[in-house]
């Protein structure tokens, strides 16, 4: 079947059509503000006239290569070019700095590549199974998951426990302005009728990771001395055998979860990554080197994202459930086309969702293959000075949360988290616990209220469902080890 | 100041932040929707955040007082931590004035954007942003006139006609 699905899809302009996909793909993903679901609403009216198989495919290059595009602007610049890359700019960067850029977009792409491809092949095998397991997510189990990755903050919280808790709080306390959720009660609007909507999840992380930074140049002038360019080699992918061997372990842990969390609709490449991340910190022997720099950081997060593209596959074609914007668009797509995702597609049109498979993987050897000679060009960026560079890229990043949804109050939202993640930066309290609270906040929140609705106020409910109980009963035996090593740490140290 | 009293600084700040949350927090309109209303949240985490707040403070001053009355002085903390500076490469002050005026352009930028319009907006960003970020302000005012139009020139090219995004023209609509 899938061998049919690669002839139905080896003709020079479907080939072609993915190929401009991936290129479009890997732009908007590189670009903050610029989404994978702008290039595909961009690419959609051009995919009506085409054949299905010809629509589908341009649009799988464009999601493939959005989705691997934004490790390039994490690695090099600490910004990450979607959501689905935060956690690659935690040793992405670091990596850069110490002049191990070429190594670290050579191990981003490769393992990109494999995490797609590993995912793709369980979309392939083991979907139905996977959707029945998704089916079974109600609210209860949505809110034990999102508990259990905000106890995660304490790992990600650095130095102090304390200082990465309140980072915490302030990301979900900033999610929370708005409408409430059920309700749509406005709260903490201060009467601002401009923050009734809330804060987006883009022009929110490219305030705190880009526009901080804008400001923290300012701090000092740069002496000639210090503007020495990084340093950098590239040979091949820039990794040995032996450093790709010792990712084995953290590269299917990664891809795995990557794919798990993919398949929760709604949930998505952004916590995929940094839940892999987190994992791969838990779980090693050197904990402590993370952040500094290291492989596994880089390898887990890039695993984890483009691992969940098979995942939120899996829901769409299967159950015609989308997971998020994209899919959404995915499952549009498809729809115009006049075909229905759900059980029944995989005998109705069989040999398209095998074409679909095909493209998926042709989608994915195009990308390692474009940015693997791209990767020569992208680190070119890291010779311009950053009195130079950093206003351009701001100047990108203004465009790109403008052209979100066209109003001037995401770009303002770009300067208020700016602004927040400055001050925090300078009081020592760390970005991403906030960033992982403004995620998960929503989503907790959500699911606890609304699971409260099902249950009519019984909050035991939430632990005799099996996954859930599960997972809460892990979360808190996590929170209380996290905090007995904490104070036997501190009293050690004093 | 030592690290201690900028956490000392820091956690009153927050303590000061949480209480306002959690006192605006009772204005949150009730909702009879759920068991849980609107207000639920908001006063859970500011009373968190309280907490975290208070403990940085307590920890703060307990390590500062150990570390006084332990080693000596406070001169020795302070010099330790000048050392911390100097390892990580920035001995200098922190140019406050510069980091403000980055602050007040970008507000600028931003609001006048829509009324100005995008190119001319662009091109004053990165020529103004490129002089504040230079210590010598007059050296390649020529070059970052140059960089500010063909950078502005090429975005709204690609932008506009490429991705056919819209993008605030101000007085060229």
């Amino acid at each position: 079947m899938l061998f049919s699905g690669f002839l139905a899809i080896f003709s020079l302009t479907t080939l072609s059509l993915i190929l401009v996909g991936v290129i479009l793909g890997i732009i908007f993903g590189s670009i903050p503000g610029l989404t994978t679901a702008m290039a595909i609403v961009l690419c959609l009216p051009m995919t009506f006239g085409m054949e299905p198989i010809s629509g589908m495919a341009l649009l799988i290059g464009i999601y493939i290569g959005g989705f691997s595009g934004g490790l390039i602007s994490a690695i090099l610049l600490k910004i990450p070019g979607t959501p689905a890359s935060i956690a690659t700019t935690f040793d992405g960067h670091p990596m850069a700095q110490n002049g191990k850029a070429g190594k670290a977009l050579g191990l981003g792409i490769v393992f990109s590549f494999l995490g797609g491809l590993i995912s793709i092949l369980i979309l392939i095998f083991v979907s139905p199974v996977l959707a029945d397991f998704a089916l079974q997510f109600g609210p209860y189990e949505y809110f034990a998951l999102a508990f259990f990755a905000l106890t995660m903050i304490a790992s990600v919280a650095g130095k102090s426990l304390t200082k990465g808790l309140i980072s915490g709080f302030i990301g979900m306390l900033l999610a929370m302005i708005g409408s409430a959720p059920i309700d749509g009660y406005p709260r903490l609007t201060f009467g601002l009728h401009y923050l009734d909507a809330g804060f987006e999840l883009v022009p929110a992380i490219i305030g705190l990771f880009a526009v901080s930074e804008l400001f923290k140049i300012a701090e000092h002038y740069i002496k000639p001395a210090d503007n020495k360019v990084q340093e950098y080699k590239i040979k091949g992918f820039g990794f040995s055998i032996k450093e790709f061997r010792e990712q084995t372990v953290n590269f299917f842990r990664s891809s795995i979860m990557g794919t798990g969390i993919g398949v929760l609709p709604g949930i998505g490449g952004a916590l995929a990554s940094l839940m892999a991340y987190l994992a791969a910190k838990n779980s090693s022997k050197h904990p402590e080197k993370f952040g500094t720099g290291i492989n596994e950081g880089v390898v887990a997060s890039e695993s984890a994202n483009n691992a969940a593209i098979g995942g939120a596959l899996i829901p769409l074609l299967t159950l015609g459930i989308p997971g998020d914007t994209v899919t959404a668009l995915l499952l549009g797509a498809l729809t115009i086309h006049g075909i229905t995702p759900g059980p029944l597609l995989f005998q109705t049109n069989g040999s398209l969702v095998y074409a679909i498979f095909a493209a998926l993987i042709i989608a994915n050897i195009f990308m390692v293959i474009v940015e693997f000679f791209g990767m020569r060009v992208f680190v070119k960026l890291l010779k311009i000075p950053k009195i130079l560079l950093m206003p351009v890229i701001i100047t990108i990043c203004v465009v790109g949360a403008y052209s979100l949804n066209g109003r001037i109050f995401d770009i303002v939202t770009i300067l208020i988290f700016g602004l927040i993640g400055y001050v925090m930066e300078r009081n020592d309290l760390p970005l991403s616990p906030a960033i992982l609270g403004f995620i998960l906040g929503p989503i907790t929140e959500l699911n606890l209220r609304r699971g409260l609705m099902y249950s009519n106020g019984n909050f035991l409910v939430f632990f005799t469902k099996p996954i859930s109980g599960v997972l809460l009963v892990v979360s808190i035996l996590f929170v209380f080890y996290t905090f007995f090593k904490h104070i036997r740490e501190t009293s050690k140290a004093a | 100041m030592s690290s201690k009293l900028k956490d000392v600084r820091t956690g009153i700040f927050i303590l000061i932040l949480s209480v306002f949350i959690r006192f605006i927090s009772n204005n949150i309109l009730d909702s009879k929707v759920s068991e849980l209303g609107p207000d639920f949240m908001p006063k859970i985490i500011s009373i968190a955040m309280m907490i975290a707040s208070v403990i940085l403070i307590a920890n703060g001053l307990f390590s500062h007082r150990k570390l006084k009355s332990l080693n000596n002085t406070e001169e020795q903390a302070e010099s330790e931590e000048e050392n911390k500076e100097e390892l990580s490469g920035v001995s200098e002050k922190v140019n406050f004035k510069n980091v403000l005026l980055t602050m007040g352009l970008l507000f600028l930028y931003i609001s006048l954007i829509n009324i100005v319009g995008f190119i001319i907006m662009t091109i004053l960003f990165i020529v103004l942003q490129i002089m504040i970020y230079s210590e010598d302000k007059k050296a390649g005012i020529l070059r970052n006139v140059l960089i500010g139009v063909i950078v502005t020139l090429v975005i709204f090219i690609i932008f506009n006609y490429g991705f056919k995004i819209m993008i605030p023209l101000g007085i060229f609509s």
